[in-house]
Formats: structure tokens, sequence, C-alpha cells
């Protein structure tokens, strides 16, 4: 028998890495995660975020390191997105990944979600069934500790209890915050309901977390660990005995007899070469840097749709002031979301469509504005300031965009990190699909704006894409279509898994973060019951 | 006439029947069983003897003592794993005196040395319920062995000088002072943790509830003098025994659990009794170690770190600046100043006791270890940091927030608290010296006997 240095070997150490590793120490086996950014402590984090100016970049309290960049390093992006903003969206390089800037919005997605080719014609069909996956969603939000209302009906109909759940919410919903109140008050009478965002910024202690206590920035970072993060899960694996490697940049994948993966190699920012043997090989990195470590190294690429399929929720936002102060940023982050329009009769024609309530403290960005005006100086201005956070309101959209092989992303070789690897380049057009839906949003907003009498502050203009990277390694039955099978195992490699977010068939209208979650616990088991 | 004198002869045979099968009269059992279950909570007998995956009263919880894990038996009606088969007199005489039929003597971790006043009804009634109220469950609770010389043999010595009742004398026989003393010695066993123990581990008649040591957190002293709870109304300690928290101090470490299992659940007379009783004891004040500072004027002048980042500044998580990690770990709940919540959830640092004890053992505890319980109707819980600050942090923190809110000058060290998060505690006398006390007996002895042979062998000779 060969020997390895584990049983198996996970790169990145965000959500969906730890996941798995839970899973395969919780049965005995040995675990090495490979993370290329380094480790930075909670408290860091909070105090970062407090003194810098650059308070609408949520990546910039984690810091950056030359050997792992991330979205806002200079170069190592570009885009090429058309009429959608904000692309390629915040990606973190850093122990705990990505998930430790996330919002915690923990949605589920409905049946119909997973079925979208069969009920509705277009797009794809998810190779698994919502029932299959209930069971793993639901361990996960007991795992993380998710607020929720049971009798919600979550597909915006007049039913109750739906999706169905196998065991109710873990905790209660949090207190509504009076802007919430008014503003569901208001919305019912133009036919709009507001219900409770199912979220893990918890309602009230659990697992020895503190509840929410308002402090108003779960973007990027609760400073009191309200809002789940991966540094958690990490911490679990770390002490059930995971070998945590940090500023381990994995560059190649290195194959041995029959299309199997022998090795993993990785570059210390020294640019120290060193390799790690195991029998299975699980790639949790980002929707970006999975397909960015496969086309580097032409793996799992038979179909050729690795860094294809990109999706990433565009949507259209507005803001506007409200006639009342209903004073937004009380509480955490989102308070409510509309979901009328989530999963209608037409979604062949109109995709589906979901609305938050934001509850942010914007004094940077509306004194910003305010300055740019140059009309308000000193106490007018401070007045000025004070009046309009009090009555400004913010609700974001969120639209399902289609998996089109079009839309992708590739590697920039014109750009180089300190180490020499590359950069990549996103490529994206919203699709007419998604596109047709502005006049619904239009005229949503038009009677938000109504019922809440509000002062109309900026009309939706560019699309906005979410930090929500989906379809890059896509899932499918196919081999000739997909990268990964039902088990996110890829069709090309029989020990090597992609485990994120990448391998949704379709994106739904909703945060991807539950159902990865629970993609990750049922591969994580499957793997351990192989090795 | 005759309808009465029927029903006359029809109670009075229901009355002979009810004495003479008292398991029939289900309706006095139900509220016997009751009232024994309300003195099991006032006792908190499930706060050792609960297994988290077994059940009510299964047994199986370690007791980690200086001299080595102590694990509660099983307590439930099980009559092979349990108490199941033992007679009334046999478990009173394990309450009070410490000795079980099965086991012989208990170690006092079993608090036999409080129980020891129970009064007949009471443990009538605790025996029902434990016969009657909980379901038997058979698990075989992990046996306990020490080390020698702390054999079970060793105890009927130890139990002859120290399973004494306290004599505590009151200023004024109150009936609510006398169930208060009832309460406070007896049921809630409270000087098991809060009287200070003697070389040999027994508690102090001289220091009672003056302040004990639960390693690694110290259970301090309330008595009502300076270092205890002088300044707290009943009020206060009402609010401290039924939420956990009052404007001085949190329920930590096992108070918590205490206040979440057993004292919240008491009945509001039983708890203002107690409270009455703690503010008429006599006032211990002979731990300096104890010792508060007075209460700090709260100042709103703390200046808020300003801090200019590069990368490099941004990733280097190691700072030793208590000021900065105050601010960034702390101040998210306890305040900028070290305020507090209005409500009172989150403590003002200013009048907080655990931080102005001369000891910061509780502070670098809550610290490391966090806070929680679930009180009356509330879960309370402040994270632990032990895992995210190093403790060399955990040291600059634990100095900073006594220096600026209490002023007292404090020197803690990394080592001090890595030696607290050791769970090692080796200060008293019997643990310490137990070794070379029995090495130096036995040299003793010998040389006794070798001078005695020589004596006999040159007599002989």
């Amino acid at each position: 028998m060969d020997n390895f240095d584990a049983d198996v070997v996970i790169v990145g150490s965000g959500f969906l890495g730890t996941f798995v590793a839970l899973e395969l120490l919780n049965a005995g086996k040995s675990v090495i995660i490979l993370e290329a950014g380094p480790e930075l402590a909670d408290w860091k984090v909070t105090e970062n975020y407090r003194s810098s100016p650059r308070k609408g970049n949520f990546n910039d309290p984690f810091g950056e390191v030359p050997w792992a960049p991330n979205s806002q390093t200079k170069g190592y992006f570009t885009s090429d997105s058309g009429d959608v903003s904000n692309l390629p969206g915040g990606t973190l390089r850093i122990a705990g990944g990505t998930s430790r800037h996330w919002t915690g919005s923990t949605w589920r997605l409905l049946p119909e979600d997973m079925k979208l080719k069969t009920l509705y014609g277009v797009g794809r069909d998810w190779p698994v069934t919502y029932n299959e996956l209930e069971p793993f969603v639901t361990e996960a939000e007991y795992y993380i500790g998710v607020n929720g209302v049971d009798s919600d009906d979550q597909s915006g109909g007049p039913y109750s209890h739906y999706p169905p759940r196998s065991k109710p919410f873990p905790l209660p919903p949090e207190a509504k915050s009076y802007m919430t109140q008014y503003i569901q008050m208001q919305l019912a009478e133009v036919g709009m309901k507001v219900v409770h965002a199912p979220c893990t910024r918890i309602s009230q202690p659990y697992k020895g977390r503190p509840g929410c206590i308002g402090n108003n920035m779960c973007q990027p970072h609760c400073p009191i660990g309200a809002r789940y993060s991966g540094i958690m899960s990490l911490k679990d694996a770390t002490d059930k005995g995971a070998r945590l490697i940090t500023h381990a940049v994995v560059d190649r994948i290195i194959k041995g007899e029959g299309n199997r993966i022998k090795a993993l190699s990785y570059q210390t920012p020294e640019g120290e070469r060193k390799t790690v043997t195991a029998k299975k090989f699980v790639i949790a990195g980002h929707g970006y840097e999975t397909p960015k470590l496969l086309l580097l190294n032409d793996i799992a690429n038979s179909s050729s749709m690795v860094g294809r399929n990109l999706m990433c929720h565009p949507g259209l936002n507005f803001s506007f002031l409200a006639e009342l102060e209903l004073w937004q940023g009380r509480g955490p982050f989102i308070s409510g979301a509309i979901l009328d329009r989530r999963n209608l009769p037409d979604r062949d024609k109109l995709a589906s469509l979901h609305y938050d309530i934001l509850n942010i403290n914007w004094t940077t960005e509306i004194t910003a504005e305010l300055l740019k005006r140059k009309k308000w100086l000193g106490t007018s201005l401070d007045e000025k300031i004070r009046r309009d956070l009090s009555q400004y309101i913010f609700i974001q959209s969120m639209a399902e965009d289609l998996p089109e092989p079009g839309n992708n992303v590739t590697i920039n070789r014109n750009w180089k990190d300190s180490l020499g690897l590359p950069g990549l380049h996103i490529h994206y057009r919203l699709n007419d699909y998604t596109r047709a839906l502005k006049l619904r949003i239009e005229n949503d907003y038009a009677n938000m704006l109504r019922a809440i009498r509000g002062d109309r502050l900026s009309p939706p203009q560019n699309w906005n894409a979410e930090d929500h990277i989906m379809g890059t390694v896509i899932m499918g039955d196919n081999p000739a279509d997909s990268v990964v099978d039902r088990n996110l195992r890829t069709h090309d490699h029989e020990n090597l898994f992609l485990v994120t977010t990448g391998v949704f068939p379709s994106s739904s209208s909703v945060n991807p973060t539950l159902t990865a979650m629970a993609l990750a616990i049922r591969a994580g088991r499957l793997i351990a019951g192989e090795v | 006439m005759r309808l009465l004198l029927a029903a006359t002869v029809a109670s009075t045979f229901t009355a002979i029947i009810t004495i003479l099968y008292p398991a029939h009269a289900s309706e006095a059992d139900a509220s016997l069983v009751k009232y024994g279950e309300y003195l099991a909570i006032a006792a908190d007998c499930s706060g050792c003897h609960n297994s988290a995956t077994k059940g009510l009263m299964a047994g199986g919880l370690a007791l980690h003592s200086p001299m080595g894990d102590i694990f509660a038996p099983n307590i439930t009606p099980d009559k092979k794993t349990g108490i199941g088969s033992w007679s009334e007199k046999q478990f009173a005489d394990a309450l009070r005196r410490g000795i079980s039929p099965t086991r012989g003597s208990l170690y006092p971790a079993m608090p036999y040395t409080a129980y020891n006043g129970l009064i007949d009804k009471d443990i009538h009634a605790l025996y029902s319920y434990f016969m009657l109220g909980v379901p038997a469950i058979e698990n075989a609770s992990k046996e306990t062995h020490l080390p020698f010389p702390f054999f079970r043999i060793a105890l009927p010595v130890w139990n002859y000088f120290y399973n004494r009742p306290y004599k505590i004398k009151v200023r004024k026989s109150f009936p609510q002072l006398e169930r208060g003393r009832y309460l406070v010695d007896h049921l809630a066993h409270c000087s098991t943790c809060h009287t200070p123990r003697n070389f040999m581990l027994a508690e102090r008649q001289d220091a009672y509830l003056g302040g004990g040591k639960v390693w690694p957190w110290t259970a301090p002293n309330i008595t009502p003098s300076e270092q205890g709870i002088g300044e707290w109304t009943t009020k206060d300690i009402r609010l401290f025994l039924t939420e956990g928290h009052n404007q001085y101090a949190v329920a930590g470490g096992d108070m918590g659990l205490t206040v979440q299992q057993s004292l919240s659940h008491l009945t509001d007379d039983d708890i203002y009794s107690i409270a009455l009783y703690l503010k008429s004891i006599p006032a211990y004040t002979n731990s300096p170690d104890l010792d508060k500072d007075p209460p700090k004027k709260a100042s709103l002048s703390q200046p808020v770190t300003e801090l200019q980042f590069n990368t490099e500044q941004q990733l280097d998580d190691q700072s030793l600046d208590g000021s900065r990690l105050y601010q960034a770990a702390c101040s998210s709940c306890h305040g900028v100043y070290g305020e507090g919540s209005q409500d009172g959830e989150h403590p003002s640092l200013w009048t907080n006791d655990t931080i102005r004890m001369k000891q910061p053992d509780n502070l670098i505890n809550i610290i490391s270890y966090g806070v929680h319980y679930r009180g009356l109707d509330q879960e309370h819980a402040m994270p632990g940091f032990v895992a995210k600050l190093n403790s060399a942090q955990i040291a600059s923190l634990t100095n900073y927030v006594r220096n600026e809110f209490s002023g007292q000058s404090s020197q803690v060290t990394a080592e001090y608290v890595k030696k607290l998060s050791l769970y090692e505690n080796n200060d008293y006398f019997i643990i310490k010296y137990v070794k070379i006390i029995i090495i130096l007996a036995i040299m003793c002895l010998a040389s006794l006997i070798t001078s005695v042979l020589f004596w006999i062998r040159r007599k002989g000779g």
C-alpha cells in the first residue's frame, strides 16, 4: 500500500471545505486543509473595520497578501460584463474563506428551483431532488443556528410551511424593527407581503455564541460572533484534529494512473514547492478559484464546461427617502424580504426574483453623496445627514440568471501574482430571460414608493451582480455537459471532488450558501464512507 | 339518617384503607413527590447526577477534584445500577452521613456535610420523589478510584472531625431567617463552594461563606462585608439568584448552571429568605485576596484608539495593547467606555465585583470561557476568548480592564493565565505534602522499628 499524507486533502478552509472536513473527522479519517491565505483573529478584523475609512469595501478589513490575491487586488480580476456592475464581487482568500464577510442569509431552495427545465422549460434541472437534500439542509441549519418562521410560505404564494421542512427552525425570528413593521404594514396595502428573511445572525444564544445585539455590521464582520462564519467551523475542524496549513497556494494537480489524482502541489509565499498525497482530494475553493485551479492543470475539463455557465444573481436596486423617520440600521442587515415574485406560473418567460429590505446604516455613503452636491456645510450638513439617514430606504432585488456557457471565467496570463500565477478574466452578458424582469421590477418599485410615500432618490439603473458565484463547475448527470456528478465527484477523476457554489446547475433567486452547506455535508459523508 | 350513617361508615373505611395502604393514596403521593422534586431542585441534585446522554439523575458526570476525578453515580430508582433497592433509612444515611449501602463511605464531593441538617419530613419527600418521580434508567456509572491515600476507608475518620453542622447565630429569629438558614446551609449547600477549606479539605467553621475556591474559579465571599456582598440589597441578591446577574456581578462558571438548574426555579419566598439570611450572617473580612477596590467613578473621557493601517498592520493580530484589544473584542457589548447596556444584559464594568476583586482569577476565567446559562426566561451568553486570543493577550486585556475600570494596578502575566487554564490546583496542604508526609511517617516508623530491634538484640546479647 502507498503511504498517504492524509486520507483526504481539502483545498480551501471556508464553510464548504470545513463542512466536508467535519464529516471526515467525525468518521475518524485524517484530513489536511490547505489554505492559500493567512489566519487573522476576529478582534483584529473588528479593529481594522472600525479604523478604516473604506467602510464600503468588505474585503478591506481582511488585508491581502501578494501570494493569495483576491477581488480587491489591483489587476487580479478583469471583467467585461456589459451593463452588469459589481463583477467579480467580493472574494476573500483567508482562513475561514469568503464566509468571513458574508451577510448570513440562509434561504432554502424551493423544490421548483431544482426542476427548472422540467417545470418551466428553461435552464437546467438539478440531478438531486429537494427531498434528497432536505435532511442535510436541516443538519446545516442546526449546526450553524438559523432564525426563521416555520409557517411562512417562502415561495411567495398563499400557503404556509413551504418549502417543506423535516424539523422546525432551530431558533425563533429576531424582533422586527420599527422600520420593518412600518414597511410591512404599508406594502400590505398594495398587496405585497414582507416575510422574515431566515438567517444565521442568531436571535438568541446558540452553542456558546451570543445573540445579535444590533451592532449592524453583519458585513463585513460581526464583532460579537452572532453571525456564523467559516472561522467557527474551521475551529471545530482543527479541534477535531484537522491539520490546517495556511500560506499554501495550491497550483498543481498531479495525475496518476487511470485518471486518478495522485497528489496536489503547493507553493509557500517564498516559492518553496511542497507536495501532499491522499486517497481523495476535495477542492472547496471559491466559485472563481476552483475553476482557476482546474483550468491551470487542464483537469476535469473533458466537457470543456470548467469556468463556464457563470451565474451571479443580477438585480436592480432602489433607494429613496421615506416620508417618515424610519431609522434604518437598527438590528441585523436584512430585516425582511418580499417573495411574491419568487415562483410565479410565468416563470417560463420571466425569471424568479426576490426583494430584500436592507437595514444598514449608510452614514458613509450618504455623507459622500451630500458632499458631492456641495450644498450643505457645517451644522446644516450634520442636520441633513441625520435627516436623510433617518428616512433612507434601500431595497435590493436578486434575480435568477441562467447557466449559459458563454458567460465564463478564464485565465488571464497578462497578470501575475508574487508566485507568478496568472489572474482571471470574467465575461458576462445578462440574458434576455432575466433582463425581461426590468419592467416588473420597476413596476414593483413604483408601487413600493407609493405605499411608503417615498421621495425618489436614485432610480434603478444598472444591473448589479451579487457576490454569489455559481455554475462555474456545473453539476449534472451527463459527463458531456457537466463537470461533477450528483455527488460532486468529477466525471473525469474518480477521487476528485469539487465542493463549491460553482456546482449549482441553477441559481434560483436566493442566496446559495445554505444549500451549498447541505451539499458539502452530503458529499463529506459519502467520501468518508469511501476512504 | 341511615344515609348519613352509611356515608360515615364509607368514609371511615376509606380513611382506614388510606392509612393501611399509603401507596394507593395517589393524591397525597403526588403532592409529596412534587414537593420532593422541588427539594431536589433546591438541592441541585441534577447539577452533578444528570447525564447529558442517559437522562435525569442517571449519573456519570465527572467532578474534577484536586485528588482526581470523582464520578457522580446513577441515583435513579433502577434496582441494578441505581438506588432502587435502598430503604429510606439507607437513603437518609447517604444524604446525612455520607454512607452508601453499596459503596461504603462517600467522598465529600457529595455535599453530605451540608445535607446533614435535612429534616426527616424533607428526607421522606426526597425519597418519595426519587423512588416514584424519577424514571428508572439502567446505566452503570463509572467507579471513582482516587489514588492512595484518598481511599474510602479513611473517610470515617475525616467524617468524625468534619461532618458537623455550622453553628451560626442569626440576629433575630424571624421564620424567614430560619428558612433562609435551612436553604443556605442544608438544601442549597452554598458553603460547599463559598466557604474556604482547611488543610484537610474541610470547610472552615471560622470563615463561614467567606469565599472558597472551585478551581479555576473563585466562589466569592457572600457574607455582608466589604469583601462580600455588603453593598447588595436583598433585591440585588434576588435578581442575581433568579436572573443570574445584577449591577455588581454575573453568574460565571458553575454558578451560572446553579442559577439555571436550581435557584431560578425556587419560589420567590424562598429566594427572599435566602437573601434576607445572607444579609444577616456575620460579615467575614479575613480574605485579603477577595478585597475589593471601592467603585471608581465612571469616566467617559477614555479615548477611542485611532489607528492608520497598511496591509502589514492589518494582518498583525498579535498586539498586546490592552486598550486596543478591549475596544475590538469587548466594546461592542460592554460599551466604548465600559458603561454596559441600559437593560443590564451587558454589565457595566465600573460597578463590577469581579473586576474590583484583588484576585484576578474570575475575570481571567470569564474572559477565557465566557458566561453561559439560562435565567428565568432567557438564555445568556458571553463568548469565551480562550481560542481567539493568546495567553499574553488575555493577560494584557485583564490588566487593562482592571486598571481602567477599578483603578487597581494589575500585573497578571501570561504564565499566570496559562497556569489557571490548565485546571491544576495543588495548593491544598494535604494534596501538596501528602506524599512527603507518608514517606516521613514510613521512615520514622522504620527507624523506630530498627531501634527497637537493636535494643532487643543488645539486651538479648
